[in-house]
């Protein structure tokens, strides 16, 4: 199932794309995770208006009387944040679901460039049974794993050209960091409480998403950061584009909408 | 507070699971075993260790590393050189060079770039092993130095060959080039565009020719002192071992199972049989019968004279070629308890090898 309806379409596109794009396979994950993008963008869409509901719902007065009413009762206060969000139509998990979708997309991606790499010979038999008739694979294997000073298929220490004191410096593991960081910032609405619970697990989340990202890119296959890189900036783009990138969150200062009554 | 650390929690175990997942990926079957067999030991590369094992009775007389090491993956072919050295090519870009006799390492040549996927040629004194970092290396083995090296555009998966004919060593790489090289000097005596990858050992004639087949489901005969193409028979699929040749008939098989016997002199075929899956290694042939394993778990022995089958049932997936040593055939199945099966020529079980943990 995984491997018909995941792996294998999404190492069939990549291929696709790299015998159009100049036997490049960083061009071909870049143009890939544009397309992700793209087929993702009713997702991301509706998680910025789940976000935006909860920005506006956190700022009514309804919500501001519970937190004052309920401070001492957690329990109770979550009980009754549930039924608000039932009242108003919203899913608390609605911004979660593009993240949740990125975990399996990374899975895919991480197992495609592997196979398509294909860097020992069960890996490339694997491959060979993998290829849709229709991609020349004959002609194109073995696919060209090299961009900018990376081995594509391999983890970015063991090709890495920064070498400080005798240490190899991961410069995508540090890019990824930084999106991701960055990221997590502009997109994370401003709270109306900033002291409040939902606030301090946004904090804890913009920390230790970007952690997280980082110890993926300088684990994996490099071609795996490349691909965060590249949907990070991505992401940033995007949500500037349609005027939702938080700003004065990355700059320390809070800009609050207007509450809608 | 809870909630914050839950949300702390949350993306580690996701990642541990997403690394867990990943990496057994990584490190899980990778290659297939590489065998061979002097006349009383079998030297088995087997992933994290290589194994020696006595043939008389199938024990383990040693094994190196003692303890198995993650980043160590040992799965091509070992060497045996005359002067009683095992090179052992390894996926950590290493080729270790043992003391066949007792395991222990002697020296190890590192200047390879990446994973060393198949066996060195070794002639005299000198190995020509290949890298996946696109470069043969001439190593010698008496001053431990490198001689030359050459690079081609790809990965070279495949033992380079040689022909007594020439000073010469013919190298087939995945960047769709067969090349012949001075063995002595290294300088490109000719190179030979077949329009696909090759991954499989060249097979040379007396004559003067050169036979190879290709991810364009092709096997090709060239002239090996020329590069010029003489025939070219086209295959069902990718053909990814070098042909066996036996009696001036080529042997060999392709991924979609078929197993070719073809006449050296213009390529036509004697027959033609598909036992099961996909064929991955050499097939060996032996008196009047050749051994060939496909991806399952049978072992298939066929007539030369006219293709007519027999089989026995292993266990596990063999992808590696049997070796046929004395009187036994050895087998190595991979995902099987045993790592090495002895066989007698009339298909009798003699023993099995599982090492201890």
């Amino acid at each position: 199932m995984w491997n018909t309806f995941i792996l294998s379409p999404m190492v069939n596109v990549l291929i696709w794309i790299y015998n159009i794009f100049f036997h490049n396979f960083g061009l071909a994950i870049i143009i890939f995770t544009i397309l992700i993008r793209l087929v993702t963008y009713p997702l991301t869409a509706q998680q910025l208006k789940s976000q935006q509901k909860m920005q506006e719902l956190q700022t009514s007065k309804k919500w501001q009387d519970i937190q004052k009413k309920y401070k001492g009762d957690k329990e109770k206060l979550a009980q009754e944040q549930m039924s608000i969000y039932k009242e108003m139509g919203i899913n608390p998990l609605g911004s979660c679901l593009p993240l949740i979708i990125q975990f399996p997309i990374m899975i895919g991606l991480y197992q495609a460039i592997t196979l398509a790499m294909a860097s020992a010979p069960i890996q490339l038999l694997n491959l060979s049974r993998d290829i849709y008739t229709f991609i020349p694979a004959s002609q194109l294997i073995p696919l060209n794993a090299k961009f900018l000073w990376m081995n594509l298929g391999l983890p970015e220490i063991s090709t890495t050209p920064l070498v400080v004191a005798g240490f190899a410096l991961p410069i995508m593991t540090v890019v990824v960091v930084l999106t991701t960081y960055l990221q997590s910032k502009l997109m994370t609405p401003p709270s109306a409480n900033p002291g409040d619970q939902s606030a301090a697990m946004s904090r804890t989340m913009n920390l230790s998403m970007p952690v997280l990202m980082g110890v993926i890119a300088y684990s994996l296959a490099s071609g795996l950061a490349l691909y965060f890189i590249v949907s990070n900036l991505l992401g940033i783009a995007q949500y500037a584009l349609m005027g939702k990138a938080n700003w004065g969150n990355l700059f320390g200062k809070r800009k609050l909408s207007p509450v809608k009554k | 507070m809870k909630s914050t650390k839950i949300l702390l929690v949350i993306p580690f175990i996701i990642l541990s699971i997403i690394l867990s997942a990943c990496s057994s990926t990584i490190y899980a079957s990778t290659g297939w075993h590489g065998l061979i067999a002097s006349s009383d030991v079998a030297y088995l590369a087997a992933g994290p260790q290589v194994y020696a094992i006595d043939l008389n009775t199938g024990s383990e007389k040693w094994r190196y590393p003692d303890k198995a090491n993650a980043k160590i993956a040992f799965y091509a072919n070992p060497v045996l050189t005359e002067d009683g050295k095992l090179l052992v090519p390894s996926y950590d870009k290493n080729l270790y060079v043992l003391d066949a006799a007792t395991g222990k390492e002697d020296w190890i040549f590192s200047d390879s770039a990446n994973r060393l996927v198949a066996s060195p040629l070794v002639i005299g004194n000198m190995a020509y092993q290949p890298s996946s970092d696109h470069f043969v290396y001439a190593i010698n083995l008496v001053t431990q130095q490198l001689a030359w090296k050459q690079e081609t555009g790809a990965p070279i998966w495949a033992r380079p060959a040689d022909n007594a004919n020439c000073n010469c060593v013919f190298v087939a790489s995945m960047d769709h080039f067969i090349y012949s090289f001075d063995a002595a000097n290294g300088n490109l005596n000719w190179k030979t565009d077949l329009g696909a990858a090759i991954v499989g050992t060249p097979a040379v004639s007396s004559d003067g020719s050169l036979y190879i087949g290709t991810f364009g489901k092709q096997m090709v005969a060239l002239d090996a002192a020329s590069g010029n193409v003489r025939w070219r028979y086209d295959t069902q699929d990718w053909v990814w071992s070098g042909p066996t040749l036996a009696n001036d008939v080529l042997y060999f098989g392709d991924l979609a199972g078929y197993f070719y016997a073809l006449q050296i002199s213009d390529g036509s075929p004697k027959w033609r049989i598909q036992p099961k899956n996909a064929i991955v290694d050499t097939p060996v042939v032996y008196q009047d019968k050749a051994y060939i394993n496909t991806e399952s778990d049978t072992l298939f022995i066929v007539s030369t004279a006219d293709g007519s089958i027999n089989s026995k049932v292993v266990g596990g997936v063999i992808y590696s070629s049997p070796v046929i040593t004395g009187d036994l055939i050895l087998v190595s199945p991979t995902g099987y308890d045993a790592l090495l099966v002895a066989y007698n020529l009339d298909g009798s079980q003699k023993w099995s090898f599982t090492p201890a943990k």
